[in-house]
């Protein structure tokens, strides 16, 4: 069987701009972000022949919708809906697809309005939440367990106790992320956040602050896969996609809380992840210290160091102190979500930061560069992941 | 007991209706399977350790342990605003199953992971009794 490795690449990428109460609708933001996207690979709209998206109900528009509004006749499609754990899957889906032959050139397309539906982020209006009274991130609203925060924050308040980790620990992750986002011209988050304005902040579900909670903004963003061979004729350098992996399931896991952490029904045991648990690493043939800069969805912040832990940079309990001294920030040994993230770019289901690892492996970031970045790695805490990778 | 209760009630459907009528009975039922004897929670058909399909409903001990706990600080649906902040407790079940509920008179610098409790039966309408837990 041939491995998928650096047989695909994505050649292009573009965004609408990003922010709170933007006056254009999900589909607008997601026609500006699919013409940049195009200009930047040098490609028509006639091109594109599938399209993987990641929204959908209840946060948006289906497939072929997206197809007749932007005006494309597609050969292809995958779909999921609006949730964090969907991003590299979309991803994923695209490359496998133009591998497999079924598409030459796939458009994953992102498009979120949260400051116009963010009645759904938790409360009477969080269809997802209610089902079943189980949520996927344990929502359990008869009890009060009303939003995706408590889980995190479940996990967060769990580990805390069985790793003796702060909540001034934990504020070196949304400080980190918040002076990269100083040097983003996209980001939502303007000024400094000090350990001070951390803990002065208000609780929103305890232990997790203010600050510790992502935007909820507006934005759309696309990225355009297609195979590495179609990829090196377009018109900048293409970014091959040189290792994937899925995300995990079943009664070891839950969303917001790395394997057996003991939330939900996961059955409770220490256990130390490496990278040989990760195959994505032997697919794109590197190791942890080849990984130049790492990207998570950071909804909340100790998703940053679940991740950290499942993936091996650091063993059960030591990403709390592992995350300190600015080993994190640009500059850092594992500089992560260099455009800010979630918690002070934009939340635009994750896709700012895969579009911020196109740039910083172009070498297109100024201020923000990694120096030399060969490969960058998206992962989660849920277990997915994807390397790019350097062409040159 | 309230009939202008405005807090979010449990689905009951078929599947778990034994739960919620022990509840109004003032016993924690939970279902079991009888090909591994493994319980469960949720309510499901069949067994997810065995597959097997046979299972009855026990009244169980109603003695747990607090596995996590959080603190709402922010009421997201607005019947819930009047409690802020208040906190949520996860609860593993002598029998092995995990629940997420609530203390009742337990002040959160009192509670610790760790700590004991019994299920509380809290009738919060004439139909729906939720199962809480004291120490």
């Amino acid at each position: 069987m041939p491995s998928i490795s650096n047989q695909t690449a994505i050649a292009g990428i573009g965004q609408s701009e990003y922010g709170r109460n933007l006056p254009d609708s999900q589909l607008k933001l997601g026609a500006r972000a699919l013409k940049a996207a195009l200009d930047d690979a040098g490609l028509q709209r006639e091109d594109i022949d599938g399209l993987s998206i990641h929204m959908g109900w209840p946060l948006g528009l289906d497939y072929d919708r997206v197809a007749e509004a932007y005006g494309l006749n597609t050969r292809w499609a995958a779909q999921t809906w609006l949730h964090g754990r969907f991003v590299t899957s979309a991803l994923q889906q695209a490359a496998m697809a133009v591998a497999c032959g079924l598409a030459n050139v796939v458009a994953c397309v992102t498009a979120i309005s949260f400051t116009r539906e963010r009645q759904i982020l938790g409360g009477p209006g969080d269809h997802e939440g209610s089902r079943e009274d189980g949520g996927t991130h344990g929502e359990s609203p008869s009890y009060g367990l009303t939003a995706p925060a408590g889980g995190a924050a479940i996990a967060m308040q769990r580990y805390m106790a069985m790793y003796g980790a702060t909540s001034e620990q934990l504020a070196a992750v949304p400080i980190a992320f918040r002076k990269h986002a100083l040097l983003s011209p996209y980001a939502t988050m303007k000024k400094p956040l000090t350990l001070a304005d951390h803990q002065r902040a208000r609780m929103v579900v305890d232990p997790l602050r203010l600050f510790d909670c992502c935007l909820v903004t507006d934005g759309a963003a696309v990225a355009i896969v297609t195979t590495m061979e179609r990829a090196r004729d377009m018109k900048k350098k293409p970014i091959p996609i040189a290792g994937m992996q899925g995300m995990r399931s079943g009664r070891d896991e839950f969303i917001f809380a790395p394997p057996n952490l003991g939330i939900n029904q996961q059955p409770a045991h220490s256990r130390r992840f490496t990278a040989a648990d990760n195959e994505v690493f032997a697919m794109a043939g590197v190791g942890l210290p080849d990984i130049d800069g790492l990207y998570t969805y950071d909804a909340f912040s100790p998703l940053i160091l679940f991740v950290l832990e499942r993936f091996g940079y650091c063993g059960p309990g030591d990403a709390a102190e592992w995350v300190q001294n600015g080993r994190i920030e640009l500059g850092g040994e594992l500089p992560m979500n260099t455009s800010g993230g979630l918690l002070s770019e934009a939340h635009v289901g994750g896709w700012n930061s895969i579009l911020e690892m196109v740039r910083q492996l172009r070498g297109e970031v100024g201020p923000r560069q990694i120096p030399n970045a060969k490969h960058l790695q998206f992962s989660t805490c849920w277990g997915d992941s994807v390397i790019l990778g350097n062409a040159l | 007991m309230s009939d202008v209760y405005a807090k979010p009630l449990p689905p009951i459907d078929g599947l778990n209706a034994p739960f919620w009528a022990g509840a109004r009975a003032g016993k924690l039922m939970l279902q079991r399977c009888l090909d591994c004897a493994q319980y469960r929670f949720p309510a499901s058909r069949y067994c997810p350790s065995c597959l097997g399909e046979r299972s009855e409903w026990q009244a169980t001990s109603g003695q747990g342990m607090v596995v996590s706990y959080c603190g709402f600080h922010k009421a997201y649906w607005p019947s819930f605003a009047g409690d802020v902040p208040y906190d949520v407790v996860q609860v593993r079940l002598k029998e092995g199953v995990q629940l997420f509920s609530n203390l009742v008179d337990v002040p959160r610098e009192r509670i610790k992971i760790g700590m004991k409790v019994r299920a509380h039966f809290d009738a919060v309408t004439d139909a729906v009794t939720l199962v809480r837990f004291k120490p």
